[in-house]
């Protein structure tokens, strides 16, 4: 099911142990995935905008943002979430989040309540 | 009750002074919107659920019970994270809240948030229908905190169910009153944090609390609280943070200084709102924290923020440590607001007519 990336690119920027702070596109199916890893901060989410805009300009039919790889997730971040999820209609932007560190910070700022969030990478592929 | 017409708030003080008083005027509150279907919550200390739970029987199951000392520990988030979670969850029907955010128990690094905390409510619900009772023990909390509630509530209620408008009423004063000078903790580490630095100011915060005992989850929470601060700093006050680490009274005690200046009081106290972008760091500063300073001024802000060592997230104060500093005579704080001497005359006024009611 996996068909060669159209884009990698990975920005990491320095870490001290964890996964370095990146963004990769690819696309999976009909569906564009975007993978951010390490620490999604005010540092990290300019990146995360360039490559939502990058990826909606391809006009998939699903964007995945996945945050597996997130190992810190501050309101810079969710703001790029919420900017990805509101700026095209056509797009179903499904947001994939399993854990403390992302998901916490989503509930308490009631993102769960509007954004679409998904524990696995394949419940966000999942075409129902 | 006055002022219960729809789209309009309602925010009485009640002043009791024993358990019998306290039930007087609370049971009827509860009962009376439980039989106009009304959703009612009360978020109070353990003792006061305690005597409701016993009163109620079995009507406090359909009241949304809340310890207040935990839920409402940090004032600053109480309005988010109480008040409005309550009321949005039940959009377009009047909704009832008892809560009582002051006990004598609380610090006096608390107890500038508490009264700020009152004043606000008044503005974050303004226009929406509901009504907010807030108890306050007359027996245990000092003259300060009962003149204050006279200033931050446009209601008083005293004694079997009197309801006055209060003379006194200035919520704005209070803000400013509060909005206070934060001292710097003792002997505190400082890291001057820019753009850049947001990664360096993680690693030392983190390792920080985690030698200050915190658990991995709540080391997190800290280090996320002061990242939102320091990048509130370089993102609005478009300067560098100082950040000043120490710890004090069993707490972590973090201050994040800028040259900004935060002019909506109501900043980390709205609950995120469909299709709001950004703004979302001062509130979850506010859900994480156990306690919100902030002075903030033309020329420079200080954002205090306090952690509680020694137990961890989750842990319920138990009833009896609250009693026990109700008996010592603690008081929340020993310190007159700098504005009553002006107003001191309508405030010493109500305070005589709560008193001998």
């Amino acid at each position: 099911m996996f068909d060669t990336p159209d884009s990698e690119i990975q920005e990491p920027s320095g870490d001290d142990g964890g996964a370095a702070d990146g963004v990769t596109l690819e696309k999976l199916d009909e569906a564009l995935v975007l993978r951010v890893t390490g620490a999604l901060d005010l540092t990290l989410a300019p990146k995360l905008r360039q490559f939502v805009d990058r990826a909606q300009r391809q006009a998939p039919s699903v964007l995945v943002i996945d945050l597996t790889g997130v190992s810190f997730l501050a309101s810079a971040g969710m703001a790029e979430l919420v900017r990805a999820h509101r700026s095209t209609a056509s797009i179903a932007v499904r947001v994939v989040a399993t854990g403390r560190v992302t998901v916490r910070p989503l509930q308490l700022t009631r993102l769960t309540d509007e954004l679409v969030i998904v524990p696995t990478l394949s419940a966000a592929l999942d075409p129902a | 009750m006055p002022g219960s017409s729809e789209t309009s708030f309602t925010h009485p003080a009640l002043f009791y002074g024993t358990p019998k008083e306290y039930l007087a005027d609370t049971v009827p509150f509860i009962t009376g919107g439980l039989s106009a279907g009304e959703p009612v919550a009360v978020a109070v200390p353990p003792a006061g659920l305690g005597l409701l739970r016993r009163e109620l029987g079995t009507d406090a199951d359909l009241v949304h019970l809340l310890d207040m000392t935990h839920a409402g520990r940090n004032p600053g988030r109480i309005i988010p994270g109480v008040l409005r979670a309550f009321a949005d969850a039940h959009p377009g029907v009047h909704v009832r809240i008892i809560g009582e955010p002051l006990w004598a128990g609380r610090s006096e690094a608390e107890y500038p948030a508490c009264a700020q905390h009152e004043a606000l409510i008044n503005h974050a619900f303004s226009g929406r229908w509901a009504t907010i009772l807030c108890p306050y023990d007359t027996a245990s909390l000092g003259p300060v905190a009962l003149a204050d509630a006279v200033r931050t509530h446009p209601w008083l209620i005293d004694g079997a169910d009197e309801w006055r408008a209060s003379g006194a009423y200035s919520p704005d004063d209070v803000v400013a009153d509060y909005n206070r000078e934060l001292p710097e903790p003792p002997a505190a580490a400082v890291l001057v944090v820019g753009a850049n630095g947001l990664r360096e100011l993680r690693k030392f915060v983190a390792e920080t609390a985690v030698r200050a005992g915190l658990a991995e989850d709540r080391a997190h929470d800290v280090v996320l609280v002061v990242t939102e601060l320091a990048s509130n700093s370089v993102e609005h006050a478009s300067s560098d943070a100082t950040v000043l680490l120490g710890q004090g009274g069993g707490q972590l005690v973090c201050q994040v200084r800028d040259c900004g200046h935060i002019e909506d009081p109501l900043a980390g106290r709205r609950p995120g709102a469909p299709g709001q972008r950004r703004g979302r760091g001062l509130l979850l500063v506010n859900h994480l924290a156990d306690l919100v300073r902030v002075h903030t001024t033309p020329s420079g802000t200080t954002v205090e923020v306090r952690f509680q060592l020694g137990w961890e997230v989750g842990f319920l104060p138990a009833a009896g440590h609250v009693s026990r500093a109700r008996h010592s005579g603690q008081r929340p704080t020993g310190q007159a607001p700098r504005q009553l001497m002006s107003t001191g005359n309508e405030v010493e006024a109500e305070l005589r007519h709560v008193r001998h009611a």
